[in-house]
């Protein structure tokens, strides 16, 4: 790496985030922040979909997280925190907000349902699909039943397929924190399943 | 819930999650049943990760917020000063004939117009001169 005459080196080098180029152009010309939003669309919009279960609701919400990245994206800053301080840490950190705020006014409306079906992996054996689309509805509904942060917790990290530590960072909340939020959710989850069902513990793969 | 949970649990479940994370980019599910003794919790775990599966959005939503973007971005100063030669349209669509490429077009046809009204111009006055003289 190289420095100016004058400028001093971070006291911590900055960890790789492969974003850092493609942020560097668009804050250089936002007209280049295109490359950004083709890589994250997808995965705001997913995160979207399961906390507002409504696929209009969740286009709204994405466009919102979007134009406000791109409004904001000048006061972007790495700050050498490891994984915590990334684009897409930060990106989600906008997500978060504007999801908040859009499930908030959501409560004050008619409740929405997801079309679960269409979460549902092809399966080859219709049996097991039946079944596992059953026991996933009441997978789904405990999780809507969880409270905010470990129902955000559970579904970045196996939706998104975070780390702890991004997790972290985007909550608010210490890594050891999310292990536990994460924790307790699938004990929720567990829980809800085994009494939806008496006498039957939930569908496990082979 | 308020109730304490053993570290023990919490490792355990954060390391069978971190397994079953990583066995999908390996595709494979040789995952230690035993690394997680509550068979519910495992259960859940698993059903999780083959259920919670993303969602993409649709072909058109992504085109129209694309645009919604571009012309977002023409809005926005740069930390360079670069200004944007031709505002996209409303839907975020680029006119034919327009941007830098016709631009650059425009240029080209006014410089040979600009080049030809000169050479006009000089020859006029060379042919007057020549007329007053004779």
């Amino acid at each position: 790496m190289f420095w100016r005459a004058g400028e001093r080196a971070p006291e911590h080098p900055l960890p790789f985030d492969a974003d850092r180029p493609a942020v560097a152009a668009a804050r250089r010309d936002p007209a280049r922040f295109e490359p950004l939003y083709r890589k994250y669309v997808a995965q705001v919009y997913s995160f979207a979909v399961y906390e507002l279960r409504d696929r209009h609701a969740a286009e709204d919400a994405t466009e919102q997280v979007f134009l406000q990245a791109l409004a904001a994206l000048p006061r972007f800053q790495e700050r050498g925190e490891g994984e915590q301080s990334t684009f897409r840490v930060w990106l989600f950190q906008i997500c978060r907000r504007v999801l908040s705020n859009e499930r908030r006014r959501q409560s004050r409306r008619a409740e929405t349902t997801l079309e679960l079906a269409e979460t549902l992996p092809a399966a080859t054996d219709a049996a097991e699909t039946v079944a596992d689309r059953d026991t996933l509805l009441h997978a789904m509904r405990a999780i809507d039943r969880l409270p905010d942060d470990r129902r955000r917790a559970l579904l970045l990290r196996f939706v998104e397929e975070m780390s702890t530590a991004e997790i972290a960072a985007i909550l608010g909340r210490s890594e050891g924190a999310v292990r536990v939020l994460i924790h307790r959710a699938l004990r929720s989850v567990a829980a809800q399943l085994v009494s939806e069902r008496p006498g039957r513990r939930p569908h496990s793969a082979a | 819930m308020t109730m304490s949970i053993p570290d023990d649990e919490i490792v355990m479940s954060d390391a069978y999650v971190e397994m079953l994370l990583a066995s999908r980019a390996r595709s494979a599910r040789a995952l230690g049943k035993e690394s997680i003794p509550d068979p519910t919790l495992r259960a859940a775990a698993d059903l999780l990760d083959r259920g919670l599966v993303r969602f993409h959005p649709s072909f058109r939503f992504e085109e129209l917020l694309a645009g919604r973007l571009r012309a977002a971005a023409w809005a926005t100063p740069s930390s360079e000063g670069v200004v944007a030669l031709h505002p996209p349209l409303a839907d975020g669509s680029a006119e034919p004939g327009h941007g830098a490429e016709g631009l650059r077009r425009a240029w080209i046809l006014s410089g040979a117009i600009a080049s030809g009204v000169s050479i006009a111009g000089a020859a006029f006055f060379a042919w007057r001169r020549a007329r007053r003289l004779a």
